[in-house]
């Protein structure tokens, strides 16, 4: 039965292209890229994009970034069976940080106002580009062979949601401190929950 | 394994050959003895499908270990799913070395457990008690076993995922 088994396998076997950590993370970088070339190329771009420089301008890019770039390389090198940690609570402190450092930087900028009609259609078009991302990260999950898949999941899909709130940032005119703050959090948030439960799916195996 | 993904299959042949008996001593101490050629085969084929996520770059033996601790735990969270199964456990294998290997460490992974939901899994998922049977046994009502195998069963599991156990 043992011998069957094996000569199965091995009978089976077809070459196969290593999976490393880096590629999948530059492929994300480059799906990204894709995006925001898509943006600007599609004149969806802010226009003020080279003169704007307020606190929360930056803030909306590099927040987002920050945890772009941990939760993608979280949820990438979590597809390795061997590593028995995803580092979601690492991600949790990026985010905290994140939104502390926005909470700082408000007092200082305009508050704006909350604009829920322009708040609903930034959120939306930031779940519209945190979809390629996550839909992605999914199939790489789906590839690789997480030891934790919820948590691998849930790196993926706020890899994703911060995606999209990354390139909504290059779309969104406006750096009132309740709008960027609020919708702009909820715009790496909601994405991130309603991609969670099929990531979770797909990173089973 | 390398020579595996570049497609070599006599060198794959002789790669899974060798690791079987590694995984069978695996799951004899970590699972019942009628579970352990099917956790190995499981977790053969895991390593099969998932060969190409083994980069080269790293090592290969703790890359075979997550695969199969990710089996082991897989096979807690199904128990934990199915707690009054029809397909009890059988242990009947007298004096064998690793069924007493496997039971010591199942006795170990049990004690972590609160007192109604080891008895409730001991009876029922090792010694092949029906629920009622177990319910006469420990004084627990029949949905109460229930409960207790299928909580302590996720807990096992939990505390796997967490590495609170050994994997």
């Amino acid at each position: 039965m043992a011998d069957m088994l094996i000569d199965r396998l091995a009978d089976d076997l077809v070459p196969v292209r290593p999976s490393r950590t880096f590629d999948g993370f530059l492929m994300l970088m480059l799906l990204a890229a894709f995006e925001a070339a898509v943006i600007v190329g599609l004149k969806l771009a802010r226009g003020d994009l080279a003169t704007a420089h307020g606190a929360m301008f930056w803030w909306k890019f590099a927040a987002p970034a920050a945890l772009a770039l941990a939760a993608t390389l979280a949820a990438v090198r979590a597809g390795d069976p061997a590593r028995r940690t995803v580092g979601t609570a690492w991600l949790g402190g990026v985010a905290l940080i994140a939104v502390v450092v926005g909470l700082l930087f408000a007092p200082g900028v305009a508050a704006g106002t909350l604009d829920p009609p322009l708040g609903l259609a930034c959120v939306g078009v930031a779940a519209a580009l945190a979809l390629p991302p996550a839909l992605a990260l999914g199939l790489l999950l789906r590839r690789g062979a997480p030891a934790h898949p919820q948590r691998a999941a849930l790196a993926a899909a706020i890899a994703g949601g911060a995606w999209g709130a990354l390139l909504l940032a290059l779309h969104c005119p406006t750096d009132g401190a309740i709008h960027t703050l609020g919708w702009h959090t909820l715009g790496v948030l909601l994405p991130a929950a309603a991609a969670a439960l099929p990531l979770a799916r797909a990173a089973r195996w | 394994m390398a020579a595996a993904q570049r497609g070599d299959a006599a060198t794959y042949r002789r790669l899974l050959g060798e690791l079987r008996p590694w995984l069978l001593g695996y799951y004899r101490k970590r699972l019942p003895p009628a579970q352990v050629e099917d956790a190995v085969q499981d977790a053969m084929i895991a390593i099969h499908d998932k060969r190409a996520t083994w980069d080269p770059a790293r090592p290969f033996a703790p890359w075979v270990a997550g695969i199969a601790r990710y089996k082991w735990i897989d096979r807690l969270r199904v128990s934990a799913r199915a707690p009054d199964g029809a397909a009890p456990v059988e242990t009947t294998v007298p004096g064998h070395e690793s069924a007493v290997t496997s039971a010591t460490v199942l006795t170990a992974l049990l004690a972590t457990l609160k007192a109604p939901q080891a008895d409730a899994i001991r009876l029922v998922k090792l010694m092949g008690f029906s629920i009622e049977e177990a319910a006469a046994r420990t004084g627990q009502s029949e949905s109460l076993v229930k409960v207790n195998i299928h909580r302590g069963l996720a807990r096992l599991a939990a505390a796997a995922a967490e590495d609170r156990v050994d994997g």
